[in-house]
């Protein structure tokens, strides 16, 4: 008889065990794909289309958080892995005797279909603040950065774009680093 | 079970007197911390956790730790000049806590190595005991940050002087591998390969897979002309770098990071020479 009861107890710690870990699973879930199922206007780095430097034709497939929103889709974006990357830009890039120190960052979607946009440029001086750079060596990096060819299209569960940043520093003209 | 239901009302009781007891006579401080707190499990950048610790700062302006906290996101999102007046107030606010860290951001985020410096050697005088921002020793990101100068003197100066303090205090084996990692690569590039082997070979010791310790050893003997044990350490390199143990950060690439084609392009360099 006491052998049973203590069946039953240890029966019933089991099954509130087990009850515990589902609903705080399924609690979680819920949570987890709440917090990444919201719309990315009002978050930091929202790409607002309506004031941006580079917004020709382009249009989101989703208002919904972008994949990489919280810091970046690099390592994965880049085609072909990041030295491909970095060769592409050194090897394009013609330093025209620029004589600029800082840093020039680049913030931009990559929707559903590969396309480019909402672009932000911000030019930087050594000290992090809005400058302004040549701008030969604005336009030059710009091209070559926002091409399509240099980025991956990720595989999502359901339709995202994809938010990416870069950020060159700039030294008597030279790129670098190119960041992150 | 009576007894279950016991215990339970007990705790239950216990919670309700805890989340409804009113605050007495709490600092600013105390409150701010309180708000910053609540919003913990907020999704970082969201405008809900940047109005939580909006109203932290709001009940105390000197909180540096939240106005830190407001810099974050800008940071990750790679937002430079939004990040960095946030983040000089947290400094100015409270330097001896986070001048350290902003050079520990400097180093990886900006690759300011000037800057990264001037705020560790800064850390030296701000406190009277060695600061360890993001979990590593100011010595150990001063070891990084001079590599990143290409000033190998210097970088060596500060392996030797973490790795020997470490060692004192805890034994070799636990110091970190990427000491001497790190400290292998700065003799590498300043052309000593000895040293850079001996360093090399700490990191394999204590640790069987690490691609980059095996690529620069590799690199090392294969400069040496010893083309068969070269081809032999970069294919456990290459298996380690499959594996997933290389030498790489969160959020931002590593300095010196590997890739694969590094490893591939020596494989065939020595395959060359072998043939």
């Amino acid at each position: 008889m006491i052998k049973r009861r203590g069946y039953h107890i240890v029966a019933i710690i089991l099954l509130g065990f087990t009850l515990s870990i589902i609903s705080g699973f399924t609690y979680f879930l819920n949570t987890y794909q709440n917090a990444f199922d919201r719309k990315h206007e009002g978050h930091i780095g929202y790409l607002n289309p309506a004031n941006r430097d580079i917004s020709e034709n382009f249009k989101r497939c989703t208002d919904k958080l972008p994949v990489g929103f919280y810091h970046s889709t690099a390592p994965y974006i880049y085609k072909g892995g990041k030295p491909v990357f970095k060769r592409f830009i050194q090897s394009n890039y013609a330093e025209n005797n620029f004589t600029d120190n800082g840093y020039l960052n680049f913030r931009f979607l990559i929707d559903c279909n590969g396309a480019i946009g909402d672009v932000e440029v911000n030019q930087l001086d050594t000290n992090l603040e809005i400058s302004t750079l040549n701008q030969d060596l604005v336009s030059q990096l710009s091209k070559l950065t926002l091409k399509e060819e240099n980025w991956n299209s990720l595989e999502t569960r359901e339709v995202r774009d994809l938010y990416m940043y870069i950020i060159y520093k700039i030294e008597n003209g030279q790129v670098v680093e190119i960041l992150p | 079970m009576k007894f279950f239901l016991s215990i339970f009302s007990v705790l239950f009781i216990y919670s309700c007197n805890e989340t409804t007891k009113e605050p007495e006579n709490e600092s600013s401080r105390e409150l701010a911390e309180k708000a910053l707190k609540s919003g913990e499990n907020l999704l970082q950048g969201s405008p809900e956790s940047m109005k939580r610790i909006e109203e932290a700062i709001a009940l105390d302006t000197t909180y540096a730790e939240a106005i830190r906290e407001l810099s974050v996101a800008y940071l990750k999102r790679g937002i430079p000049h939004k990040w960095k007046p946030i983040f000089d107030k947290a400094v100015e606010k409270d330097a001896a806590a986070w001048q350290p860290w902003r050079g520990y951001l400097y180093l990886w985020f900006y690759r300011d190595y000037k800057k990264a410096i001037a705020d560790f050697n800064a850390s030296d005088t701000l406190t009277d005991y060695i600061d360890h921002p993001q979990g590593h020793s100011v010595d150990f990101w001063r070891g990084i940050a001079y590599l990143g100068l290409n000033d190998h003197e210097n970088s060596i100066a500060y392996w030797d002087r973490h790795i020997a303090k470490e060692t004192e205090e805890s034994g070799e084996d636990w110091v970190e591998l990427e000491a001497f990692l790190y400290r292998g690569i700065a003799f590498y590039e300043a052309k000593e390969p000895e040293k850079a082997l001996e360093n090399f070979n700490k990191v394999i010791q204590y640790f069987k897979q690490s691609a980059d310790a095996k690529y620069y050893k590799s690199l090392v003997l294969f400069e040496q002309g010893n083309f068969e044990e070269a081809l032999k350490l970069v294919e456990e390199a290459i298996a380690d770098f499959e594996a997933g143990y290389f030498n790489n950060r969160d959020y931002v690439e590593t300095l010196r990071q590997i890739y694969t084609e590094n490893l591939e392009d020596l494989k065939e360099a020595i395959l060359q020479k072998k043939i």
